[in-house]
């Protein structure tokens, strides 16, 4: 332990770190490596159940799938029936690993960055504890026949409690850490971790408050349903994917952001227009106009944040691009960051009323999600648990093999994915827009393309294999002790 | 029911009032000012600009004069 940290109480008090009196910054030679040991055991504990969760999640996506073609695939038993099949998938991924993962990449960044004496881990081991029975709680809910109707809120009333609970003593724990950080420049980073894990308490308690414990008016739930479903996406789990990618660039290749000052706009920027997006989802439907305008209006403002992040990403990497062939981290972060500008400008365009009218109702909404939660989050999530992990375990990956097929298995996955839903979505939402083309033709032109759909899940189900392989084996700290990092291929090589 | 409605308006509120609380107070202590030189924050003798971190702790990749600063 470093002189300075010794220094510091060891336990204090939760009063002395809401109101602290002084900051004791770690020395900078040893604060890495003392940061990295307090937070192993709560970070870990949020990867391993976060990983956990994906394996069922893609379990729960791959049987339904199935469905659309086989729809008597298991049809016969009530809790693997489509309609409570489908919302185990959704919440297992969003909740279950998403979220979880959000949870392990923002609380070790903020340690980082923050670069004192980590306090108060405890409030981390009990938010961990309570989070996954509220997971828990939930799926078993909504399997059970218990869940709701109300898309990304389909735990019931009981789970979401829980699940607020845990996240109130997340967002606890972050701000002590803030609170305490050394004293000097935020980097952005901390502002998206900062502002999600205020965020997303405030619009969980607040959704399920006025929908399900003090209902409002059946209109005014479907705006209040799409405020929350797109910005759970937009400012939560986007926030802490930028942030991990803002600080990983940078940090793999040595080489500072492109344009700082880009990057503070896209956060602002971010900020300020993203919580107007969410009533795009309901254009068409019976709501006042001006709202739907205004939303419309701010989907393209978002056009501001997503640029500036794209820009700042690929003048960041330019003249490193070679990296991409040996740094596992990199591959994986700067396909997230691709699918990032890809999917946010898409988003954009779906907000165009006559192109909403196409696409809304058909599975191109559905592609449009994997590539953004997939393609882009899930990726740059993979990217920061393989930089993150070697730091905490102090051990390295044991297979470079099992990397590269998880990446291959998941990149090919979701672009397939995603390229046969938006060929299929299209043509349903033409079909649905001639009046001489019956409905059910309009669903059978699909089904080519959801077998695709279900193979590319089978592809990204084996990569999850692969990805949980490695993190066990690296949890048992198997095989030899590298004394070189677990690269994709020798850098030297992969230079000339 | 107008309680209601006035803790919806009240909740939506109150996102847009924290964001600009946040970007006051951030203007204040500096933090919106010579933003170039903050890039360099997540950077140390340790673990230096020109530096791949891509590495197991204490090893480096060996990649330093490849890559582009």
């Amino acid at each position: 332990m470093s002189p300075a940290v010794a220094d510091l109480p060891s336990k204090p008090s939760l009063l002395e770190s809401i109101s602290p009196t002084s900051v004791e910054p770690v020395e900078d030679k040893a604060e890495r490596v003392e940061i990295d040991r307090a937070m192993r055991g709560p970070v870990l504990l949020f990867f391993g159940a976060a990983i956990a969760w994906l394996l069922i999640g893609s379990l729960f996506a791959l049987l339904t799938s199935l469905k659309f073609n086989l729809p008597d695939f298991i049809a016969d038993y009530a809790p693997m029936t489509f309609g409570r099949v489908r919302p185990a998938h959704l919440n297992s991924v969003i909740y279950g690993w998403s979220a979880q993962a959000a949870v392990g990449v923002g609380l070790w960044l903020m340690a980082r960055l923050c670069r004192v004496a980590v306090r108060h881990g405890g409030i981390l081991y009990a938010a961990w504890a309570l989070y996954n029975f509220g997971v828990l709680l939930g799926v078993l809910g909504i399997l059970s026949g218990a869940g709701s109707s109300v898309e990304y809120l389909e735990f019931p009333r009981w789970a979401s409690v829980v699940i607020f609970a845990a996240f109130a003593l997340i967002a606890i724990w972050t701000v002590i850490m803030f609170r305490f950080r050394k004293p000097g420049h935020v980097y952005v980073s901390q502002w998206f971790i900062l502002a999600a894990f205020f965020w997303f308490p405030w619009l969980y308690a607040t959704a399920n408050l006025i929908i399900f414990f003090l209902p409002v008016q059946a209109a005014v739930q479907g705006p209040v349903n799409w405020w929350f479903g797109h910005n759970v996406l937009g400012l939560f789990f986007t926030p802490i994917g930028l942030a991990a990618a803002y600080y990983l660039i940078p940090k793999v290749i040595g080489r500072p952001v492109h344009s700082y000052y880009l990057s503070i706009l896209g956060f602002w920027s971010l900020a300020f227009f993203y919580s107007w997006n969410g009533m795009h989802h309901l254009i068409g439907g019976p709501f006042p106009a001006w709202m739907i305008s205004a939303s419309v209006v701010a989907s393209f403002m978002m056009v501001v944040p997503v640029v500036t992040t794209g820009i700042n990403h690929h003048f960041t990497m330019k003249g490193n691009f070679g990296a991409l062939r040996w740094s596992p981290t990199l591959r994986f972060t700067v396909f997230g960051a691709v699918a990032y500008t890809l999917a946010s400008l898409q988003g954009s365009s779906m907000a165009i009323r006559s192109w909403n009218q196409i696409t809304h109702f058909t599975h191109y909404t559905i592609g449009h999600a994997h590539l953004g939660m997939y393609g882009f989050f899930t990726m740059v999530m993979f990217g920061s648990i393989y930089y993150i992990v070697p730091r905490l375990v102090e051990w390295e990956w044991p297979s470079a093999s099992l990397i590269r097929w998880h990446f291959w298995l998941s990149a090919v996955g979701v672009a397939v994915m995603f390229a046969s839903l938006s060929v299929a979505g299209l043509m349903q939402g033409w079909a649905l827009e001639n009046p001489d083309i019956p409905f059910l033709a309009s669903t059978n032109f699909t089904l080519p393309f959801l077998w695709m759909r279900s193979v590319s899940g089978i592809m990204m189900t084996a990569g999850h294999v692969a990805f949980a392989a490695s993190f066990a084996l690296i949890m048992l700290k198997a095989g030899t002790r590298h004394t070189r990092p677990t690269l994709l291929a020798n850098p030297d090589e992969a230079a000339a | 029911m107008s309680y209601t409605y006035l803790f919806i308006a009240g909740a939506i509120a109150a996102a847009s009032v924290f964001a600009i609380l946040a970007f006051y107070w951030a203007a204040k202590h500096g933090h919106l000012q010579n933003v170039e030189s903050g890039a360099k924050i997540i950077f140390d003798d340790g673990e230096p600009i020109g530096q791949a971190t891509d590495a197991f702790p204490g090893h480096q990749p060996g990649t330093l004069t490849k890559l582009r600063r």
